[in-house]
């Protein structure tokens, strides 16, 4: 029994087709794919203009040697990534990874809850608490990463509080100058970013879905598990995505807070771009990152869509 | 318009004769009656563009300029002489850069600056003999703006003076200021007192034996150090704050956290006290006409600018005269002793061979992320 | 429904939480730009407004901080991302994953290698100068994936028939878009502008390259960290931007307030 909807789609179908055009103009007013790419045009072409030149030149770049006018073809620099020597960037890497990784998983699982309390539970003004929540992070994100400084240091605000409760007997010297200090200030300065997809996505819920599934006797837990969390996925994914990818090039706060143990891909990259006279080297390593990023931004999307499809939900 | 559009459109054969006459004319009328107009009235405007530090650009630097031209150059700033040779090179052309000359040969070998005719800079014999002959032969791309010393800078009540005693290096590897000291994130600052501390033959071009050498002192240094710093502001921070006792740091870290006064010392090691220069380079490619650069570098050589550096940023200057101009104090508070005798003996910084400096960064990115 | 009352009695205690862990470190900026110290050190000595007065006379810093306003490009990106949203989530579009993967490389490609990337591709290929167009730009390069996603959290799952049944009764495509498209993804598209909005007022490399003498906030910061002195300066600032914020979004809901209580 054919819906409401369908049949208006169906009856719009048969109105939008006039007979005595060519097929061509119908096959056009009739693609999906045409239309969509029509509207995609303007995004996909400025994108493109901005990005050809840039990225064909660093390609090549990365497959010349280092001299100049007189570059010859050559994959030196991508062994020099995958030699004993080269461990340094194989490792950074996955070590960004990994960072990434967590402090993504951390900023979901720390935006979460007020992104839905804002959704469900904020009656009345929620555009105005949205913004004001987003408003620490409109200060400079350098400045942010010298409060954490400030925070985090051995005579800074947390060994304070934390000698004054009486939980330590004297300053703790590991807060920062390490890995965690990474992830902990790289969670606060994304929290925002993390924030916004999940209530976009957590907001547009159909109420009556919930009410049925309040009908249908399931608890609390039950009722989000099944409704409200895979409903919220595009928002999630979305935020997940966007965080993963961009911390894992990162080096402000690696350089400022990370110490030895924090260091990340991103410090030897700029390092090596301004360090070091050998471009194609540096292309050949931009590249071996952004390989290796997509790759498992690409993983993750089928891990989590892969498990949407297992489900049924749309 | 401006003075660039009637350059070019004159040079271009756009004005007729007459039209030329008669712009000569009303401004031979203008002038006459002008003569008790100031002269910043009369001059075109100024069109040189500086591409500077942040410190360099206060008007005190090219006041002369900024008389004559009715107006101060464009400025656009850098905070690393890396990144802003990376954007000379992607096709960003000011007038002028001011590199260090460390990386000077880099910018030469480059081809990204003009050679200068030293004869139309008369304030070049006001500098120090030493920064004159800096680089080597007959001719010069750099001209000296400011300089300073590495050296060690220490908290006078963290650090027990029998460490001082022996002035070396050394110190920041004493096992006794272990989570104290603070180390330069940057390639040559942290290698430069490893190198001199353990004994090499030429800091600035080292064997790859002296390269492993370097390597096992940074290694072993790194357990004691607390972290590395990119900036100033960060390491004088930690200092005031007391976590950090002891790093290797500039006049200006020292005369900075003094006026602050947080009591600090500026001790001088034995082993050679590394001595960074900043300058001009003409860039190639600037629009501005010749002769107004030349201005521009004339006016930013002067005696009075080189006082400004030492008085507000606590940097010396190239300018020798600089120093009887300045304040006295404040000279003092630079924690040199006798200019004269460590300009002349200073271990000033030259740019590294390539390949050498390509193994050094390649060696300082494995110390530092804790290979 | 008793775990509902519960947990509407424990909401404005959950939000003062967040509202604190979120705002807590950037509330020390304004502590410490009362202090009488370039350093943000313990203990705070005198209290003095002289930082804010260096902040005022500064005008390269104020100058700095208008150019970085002018150069977000939420707009731009917000449409760049509203018509790929709707275009993605629409229609069936053939090779979808490899539209959604170009739009995503602005953020895959480092900063620092697409900075000078692209400032030879303006200086050197295209041959124009460097100004706040260059970066504004830039900035919608990066800002469209940010822009995108979010629309798409709030597109997805779109009922179309409600815009064909708004074409039926004789709308036009653009009254269909304003009356009905546009007001279903106002949320997102609010979220959309934000997120651009904070991603390119915060973006340091980008603008290094490709900005001359009109630095944006970011780019001047960074200049000055070699000069301490400056550095509460700069906390002063940060200090007035947070408050001024905050004022002019109450202010605003305020006023709203008072238009939905007149339309009542």
């Amino acid at each position: 029994m054919a819906s409401a909807g369908e049949l208006i789609n169906r009856g719009a179908e048969t109105r939008a087709r006039p007979s005595g055009r060519s097929r061509l103009w119908r096959w056009w007013y009739t693609s999906e794919s045409l239309r969509g790419y029509a509207l995609l045009a303007p995004t996909l072409m400025f994108m493109v203009f901005m990005l050809l030149v840039a990225l064909t030149s660093l390609v090549a770049q990365s497959f010349m040697t280092n001299a100049g006018a007189n570059a010859e073809f050559t994959l030196d620099n991508y062994a020099a990534i995958f030699a004993p020597n080269g461990d340094i960037f194989r490792i950074l890497l996955l070590r960004s990874l990994w960072m990434s990784v967590l402090i993504t998983v951390c900023v979901v699982l720390f935006c979460y809850p007020i992104a839905y309390l804002l959704a469900f539970h904020v009656k009345r003004h929620k555009v105005f608490w949205l913004i004001v929540i987003t408003i620490p992070f409109w200060t400079s994100y350098l400045l942010r990463v010298f409060s954490w400084k400030v925070i985090l240091q051995q005579e800074g605000v947390l060994n304070s509080v934390m000698l004054w409760l009486g939980v330590i007997d004297a300053p703790l010297n590991t807060l920062l100058h390490n890995r965690s200090a990474v992830i902990v200030t790289l969670t606060h300065a994304w929290a925002a970013f993390a924030i916004l997809p999940i209530y976009v996505s957590l907001e547009k819920i159909d109420r009556s879905w919930l009410e049925a599934s309040i009908d249908l006797g399931d608890s609390f837990w039950r009722r989000f598990l099944r409704v409200t969390l895979p409903l919220s996925m595009p928002g999630v994914l979305g935020a997940t995505l966007l965080l993963f990818i961009r911390n894992v090039g990162d080096f402000v706060t690696p350089a400022l807070v990370g110490g030895v143990s924090g260091t990340m891909l991103g410090n030897i990259i700029v390092s090596l771009f301004t360090d070091m006279a050998n471009e194609p080297l540096v292309a050949a390593v931009s590249i071996f990152m952004m390989l290796s990023l997509t790759a498992v931004a690409c993983l993750f999307v089928l891990l989590i869509g892969g498990r949407k499809r297992l489900r049924g939900v749309t | 318009m401006n003075f660039d559009e009637f350059h070019t459109k004159s040079k271009s054969g756009g004005y007729s004769r007459r039209q030329i006459n008669k712009m000569l004319a009303s401004l031979g009328i203008a002038s006459a009656s002008m003569m008790g107009v100031s002269r910043s009235a009369l001059a075109a405007t100024p069109s040189v563009d500086l591409f500077t530090w942040a410190g360099y650009d206060s008007p005190e630097m090219f006041a002369e300029y900024t008389e004559k031209y009715g107006g101060p150059p464009e400025i656009t700033r850098t905070s690393s002489n890396n990144e802003a040779r990376a954007k000379v090179r992607g096709g960003f052309t000011p007038d002028f850069a001011v590199p260090s000359w460390s990386h000077g040969a880099f910018w030469i070998d480059e081809g990204l600056v003009e050679p200068l005719d030293i004869s139309r800079l008369p304030r070049w014999s006001e500098m120090f003999e030493r920064l004159q002959n800096l680089e080597e032969g007959d001719v010069k791309h750099f001209v000296p703006l400011a300089w300073g010393n590495t050296a060690v800078v220490y908290r006078t009540d963290m650090v027990p003076p029998d460490l001082l005693e022996d002035s070396s290096w050394g110190i920041l590897w004493d096992e006794r200021l272990k989570g104290q000291i603070a180390i330069r994130d940057a390639f040559m600052g942290a290698m430069l007192p490893a190198a001199l501390w353990g004994g090499v033959g030429d800091a600035y071009d080292m064997t790859d034996e002296e390269l492993d050498l370097v390597g096992d002192l940074l290694r072993t240094q790194r357990d004691l150090v607390r972290f590395y710093w990119k900036a100033e502001a960060d390491v004088q921070q930690a200092m005031a704050s007391g976590e950090i006792a002891v790093i290797s740091g500039w006049n200006s870290t020292y005369a900075t956290l003094k006026a602050q006064g947080v009591p600090v010392g500026f001790m001088v090691p034995k082993e050679g006290m590394p001595t960074w220069v900043d300058g001009y380079m003409m860039i190639k490619g600037g629009a501005a006409p010749e002769q107004e650069k030349y201005d521009f570098l004339h006016a930013a050589m002067s005696a009075e600018a080189g006082a400004h550096l030492i008085e507000e940023v606590g940097y010396g200057a190239a300018n020798a005269k600089a120093f009887e101009v300045a304040d006295a104090e404040k000279v003092a508070s630079l924690g040199i002793g006798d200019v004269a005798t460590v300009v002349e003996r200073g271990l000033w910084s030259v740019a590294v061979p390539v390949e050498t400096k390509d193994k050094m960064v390649d060696l300082y990115n494995r110390v530092k992320s804790g290979f | 429904m008793m775990r509902q009352g519960k947990i509407r009695g424990l909401v404005p205690v959950i939000l003062g939480i967040y509202i604190f862990i979120l705002y807590g470190p950037v509330l020390l900026l304004p502590l410490f730009s009362f202090n009488d110290n370039i350093y943000m050190t313990f203990p705070i000595r005198d209290l003095t407004l002289k930082w804010y007065g260096q902040m005022i006379e500064e005008k390269a810093m104020i100058t700095a901080l208008w150019a970085s306003v002018k150069v977000t490009a939420a707009i731009a990106s917000t449409i760049f991302g509203f018509m790929s949203a709707k275009a993605m989530v629409t229609y069936k579009i053939v090779g979808k994953g490899y539209v959604l993967a170009l739009i995503m490389v602005p953020l895959v490609v480092p900063s620092i290698i697409l900075g000078a990337s692209l400032l030879s591709f303006f200086r050197q290929f295209l041959d124009v100068e460097l100004t706040l167009w260059t970066v504004a730009l830039a900035y919608t390069l990066i800002s469209t994936p940010f822009s995108l996603l979010v629309i798409m959290a709030r597109l997805e799952g779109f009922d179309r028939s409600l815009e064909e049944a708004s074409a039926d009764l004789g709308m036009s495509a653009w009254q269909t878009f304003r009356r009905v498209t546009l007001p279903l993804a106002m949320p997102g598209v609010l979220a959309s502008l934000l997120l651009s909005f904070m991603v390119s007022f915060d973006e340091f490399m980008l603008a290094f390259f490709l900005s001359s003498n009109q630095a944006t906030l970011p780019v001047y910061m960074y200049g000055l960290l070699r000069f301490p002195d400056f550095l509460p300066a700069i906390l002063a600032l940060g200090s007035c931007i947070l408050v001024v914020s905050v004022a002019l979004i109450s202010t605003a809901e305020w006023l709203r307030r008072g238009q939905d209580k007149t339309l009542h």
